[in-house]
């Protein structure tokens, strides 16, 4: 083929490729004003909790479900949602409190919905819609043979030893006042080596002797499954992380049925069954849109009839 | 933002930030250095037998090709978490500039030199050590660059594996939407590859003039 003939050959090509590019991301402006864009964090329970209010929506209303799943991480989601980028995510309350709106833990569970109910109405027009159920609290983790071992029931005990250890944290909990800085303020040491992990890194690296101790995340199923020690939280550092939906005030008020809607969900799971919804996700590698969908079934809420 | 608080910012996070840049520095150089001892071999070996050339040169093409971060996600069922998947990871996308640059330099010695040496009774050994190597060392010096500076690079995503260095900055102020954490790692980590870049530059051009 002749040199001019390539270029231009690969000029098309690469035409081609942005048109097509350009194309799927154009949205019918007809769906436009009815679609809900669902945002979630980037681990596995945000996963389904996203999955489980989409397939909702989906199901009940007559709105269309947009997903941006996977997003960054709290702050990306929240700066998203006060953008008006996207409608809403499922966020907890002691996040909310702590490294949302850098406020004082508050431990009492009721008292931190409240108040984090009220500040986001005045300051983000956002509005907490009822709780899931469970209590998603951070949890520095032992293996469980070390724990016994050494005789480790709170974090506390570790204190002798920590300097020793290596803890393989998220990059989140390393910075955030609610994670690692504010733990060593409030328990007054730290750990030897702390490295930053991604979320689903922790658990492999924890059961392969890479650390010492993780911050693992309370409904994690993993953490029975691979023989962890969840330490207690003596000082009570932790505030309570209760999920619930976050939802612009400008889409409820357009779309008032979400709030029928999403109030399905409400007190709809507890801890041990978030932790085996996890644990189909993480360990059985199952997709977190089909375990939605399954418990969704199994709760009444979808028929069990094969959707388009 | 203002001057003063970017400044106490980074005075508060400098212990930190020192730590985090010796790490990166460790990574990169480890690799490079790794990336040297086997890539120049390799390259001086491509350059003496045909067979193998085509097969090295596609062999480390394919791994630069690789996403950087595919790479590191494929070591880890292997290797764990941790600085030893990072700098085989680094290593082999330092490999590609060596190994050519190597090969390339070599190559490019004009034969009536090769011819010379052979006449003035070098042997093959002599010949290799003491005239092709020094005369192709501004080309190779200038695949070390490369390599060095494209490590930097690359080192910013152990990261996410628990490797330390300046990425641990980026990712952190990623998830917390925090753009002068964000800063505080890219900065320095843009810095160091310049840094590097124009050190070994240096290098090469005292090579250049030497061997000119």
């Amino acid at each position: 083929m002749k040199p001019l003939h390539k270029i231009i050959l690969a000029l098309c090509v690469c035409v081609g490729l942005l048109g097509a590019a350009f194309y799927g991301c154009g949205e019918d402006p007809k769906t436009a004003a009815s679609t809900v864009r669902v945002a979630t964090k980037n681990f596995t329970e945000q996963l389904i909790l996203g999955e489980l209010m989409a397939q909702l929506i989906e199901a009940k209303t007559d709105l269309h479900v947009k997903r941006q799943f996977n997003l960054g991480g709290t702050m990306i989601c929240h700066g998203a949602l006060v953008n008006g980028e996207i409608d809403l995510y499922p966020e907890y309350t002691g996040t909310g409190l702590t490294a949302v709106l850098h406020q004082e833990v508050i431990a009492q569970p009721d008292s931190a919905y409240r108040v984090v109910a009220r500040a986001y109405e005045t300051q983000f027009n956002s509005e907490w819609l009822q709780p899931f159920g469970f209590n998603n609290t951070y949890a520095i983790t032992a293996r469980e043979q070390d724990a016994k071992s050494k005789g480790w029931k709170t974090i506390e005990d570790l204190r002798g030893t920590a300097s020793g250890l290596q803890a393989g944290f998220t990059a989140e909990f390393s910075e955030r006042q609610d994670g690692y800085p504010g733990l060593r303020k409030a328990y007054g040491f730290g750990f030897g080596t702390v490295r930053d992990l991604d979320p689903g890194l922790m658990y492999g690296a924890i059961v392969q002797n890479e650390v010492d101790v993780i911050c693992a995340f309370a409904t994690d199923g993993r953490i029975a499954a691979y023989n962890l020690k969840p330490l207690e939280d003596n000082r009570g550092f932790f505030p309570p992380y209760y999920a619930a939906p976050v939802v612009r005030r400008e889409v409820l008020q357009a779309h008032p049925e979400l709030r029928r809607t999403l109030g399905l969900l409400s007190g709809i799971l507890d801890d041990a069954t978030m932790q085996k919804l996890n644990y189909r996700v993480d360990e059985e590698k199952r997709a977190p849109a089909d375990v939605a969908r399954k418990f969704l079934e199994s709760k009444g809420l979808l028929e069990s009839a094969k959707e388009g | 933002m203002s001057e003063k608080t970017v400044i106490e910012f980074v005075l508060q996070r400098f212990p930190d930030l020192l730590t985090k840049l010796g790490e990166h520095l460790i990574l990169t150089g480890i690799s490079t250095g790794i990336a040297i001892l086997i890539g120049l071999p390799l390259g001086i070996w491509i350059t003496r037998n045909i067979h193998i050339r085509g097969l090295i040169l596609n062999f480390a093409g394919i791994v630069q090709t690789v996403p950087s971060l595919a790479l590191l996600a494929f070591l880890l069922p292997f290797m764990g978490i941790g600085v030893a998947p990072a700098v085989v990871a680094l290593t082999l996308y330092a490999l590609l500039p060596i190994i050519r640059n190597t090969s390339t330099g070599l190559d490019g010695i004009s034969p009536e030199i090769i011819e010379a040496a052979h006449g003035m009774g070098f042997t093959d050994r002599q010949r290799l050590w003491m005239v092709e190597i020094p005369l192709a060392l501004p080309v190779i010096v200038a695949g070390i660059r490369t390599a060095a500076v494209i490590g930097v690079g690359i080192a910013t995503l152990s990261a996410f594996i628990g490797a330390g260095g300046l990425g641990d900055f980026i990712v952190r102020g990623l998830a917390l939407n925090n753009t002068s954490l964000i800063l505080l790692g890219a900065v320095p980590a843009a810095i160091l590859a310049l840094g590097l870049d124009f050190l070994i530059g240096i290098v090469e051009k005292k090579l250049r003039r030497g061997a000119g």
